[in-house]
């Protein structure tokens, strides 16, 4: 017969092990940034290899060369459950009409207020501005570091821009978690600066609507849900952009 | 080995050791914020040395290798560069199928986090490898390179501390932060 503080002991461990496992989306987000590592090893190699491994790519020459196809596939799940990413049209939109959404930054907050208590907590208009620029700076440091060695000075083209998009989305998600949308916009600017043309666009997209909702950035009289949905309407980012623009009155 | 049957076994090994991986960084004290950056270093280090593993011990154990170096250069870097405090969070942007069970499992892993947190080394192995993972402890005595006896005299030590941190948050729910 088991004694309560072993079936206490027994409980705690179980739980414990399924709240430290990783979810679906833990595993699926790590192995899209793993197959950019891999399929662009010279970006890499200088902290992935820490007692001379010196072995190049490994053990197949050829395993490398599948993975821009799964990278493709697994990183629309990614940004899917939670990683996200962020439209690069209404992200160069967004930096176009940057002045405007000052204003109107300002006016969302007074009517519609903070919706994420530690980001986006500015008081009233008259302090909304000081925290976009600083994330702003932070977004071009975080981004810069995770594009230098990859771009080496040159505009990346396509091919080398996926690693770097993956690792800078990958920083958009981290700031999104720590519930920073504002730090995730300003990194998906500087990343639609950077890397204009990239492949990940749906991706770009959908996070830029999840952080600009949850950060109360949206202009009165537009949805930006709706107009996600009605540029992709079978993105499978629908649902979770849907959730993050919804009303918070509504939201589950 | 060729190329094709090292890809496949790397697949396999992935799929099959990530949690392993994940919550073993977890346990031997990666930050949550760095626990991407370090699963993704581990298996780099497993995509490129798989054609040098012998195959003389299990896989998991030689996995594990890799997870405590790779954790132990993290812990490091922390220590250099200190940061604020990171409690466990949950995952906003992941709708939970069961709220409660959700919270209740990130309560409990919070919990052995900071028990974790609070041991030395050694100690925190063991409970990583024989108690949350429940290896058997003759391959845990193998996987850190000790003796058995040794290796159960650590087990029953650790133990006997988690149960004292049990009875501790039993008797005060917030009190979890004592030192075992």
């Amino acid at each position: 017969m088991i004694k309560p503080d072993q079936q206490d002991e027994l409980t705690t461990l179980a739980r414990a092990r399924a709240g430290l496992s990783p979810s679906p989306a833990d595993a699926l987000r790590v192995r899209a940034s793993l197959a950019a590592a891999l399929a662009a090893p010279a970006t890499f190699a200088p902290d992935a290899a820490p007692s001379g491994s010196g072995q190049g790519l490994g053990p197949g020459a050829g395993w490398p060369l599948r993975w821009p196809l799964r990278v493709l596939v697994t990183s629309v799940v990614v940004a899917a459950v939670g990683a996200g990413a962020g439209g690069y049209w209404l992200g160069h939109r967004a930096g176009i009409q940057e002045a405007r959404f000052a204003t109107v930054h300002a006016v969302t907050n007074a009517s519609v207020g903070p919706s994420q208590p530690g980001a986006g907590a500015e008081p009233g208009a008259t302090t909304a501005a000081p925290a976009p620029v600083a994330d702003a700076a932070r977004a071009r440091e975080a981004v810069k570091r995770r594009t230098a060695t990859a771009r080496g000075g040159r505009p990346a083209s396509p091919a080398e821009s996926l690693g770097p998009e993956v690792r800078a989305l990958r920083a958009v998600e981290h700031a999104l978690r720590d519930n920073e949308p504002r730090l995730a916009l300003a990194i998906l600017q500087q990343l639609d600066r950077d890397i204009p043309k990239g492949k990940l666009n749906e991706e770009r997209r959908a996070t830029t609507v999840i952080a600009r909702c949850s950060a109360g950035d949206v202009p009165f009289g537009i949805n930006l849900a709706e107009d996600f949905a009605s540029d992709y309407p079978g993105s499978v980012y629908l649902e979770r952009v849907e959730q993050s623009c919804a009303p918070r009155g509504r939201h589950k | 080995m060729s190329a094709d049957s090292s890809a496949q076994s790397f697949d396999a090994i992935y799929v099959q050791e990530f949690p392993f991986v994940w919550r073993s960084l977890r346990g031997l004290g990666v930050r949550d914020g760095d626990l991407d950056d370090a699963a993704q270093e581990v298996f780099v280090i497993v995509h490129r040395r798989l054609s040098t593993f012998r195959r003389d011990s299990t896989i998991r154990t030689w996995v594990f290798g890799i997870v405590r170096n790779v954790a132990f250069k993290h812990r490091r870097q922390l220590a250099r560069k200190p940061t604020t405090s990171e409690a466990p969070k949950g995952e906003p942007l992941q709708p939970g199928p069961s709220p409660l069970e959700r919270a209740q499992d990130n309560e409990a892993a919070a919990f052995v986090q900071r028990f974790l947190a609070q041991l030395n080394d050694k100690k925190r192995e063991i409970f990583v490898l024989a108690v949350l993972e429940e290896m058997n402890i003759t391959e845990v005595a193998a996987t850190l390179s000790i003796p058995l006896n040794t290796a159960y005299t650590r087990l029953r030590s650790v133990r006997a501390d988690f149960q004292k941190a049990l009875a501790r948050r039993r008797g005060a729910p917030d009190a979890v932060h004592d030192r075992p």
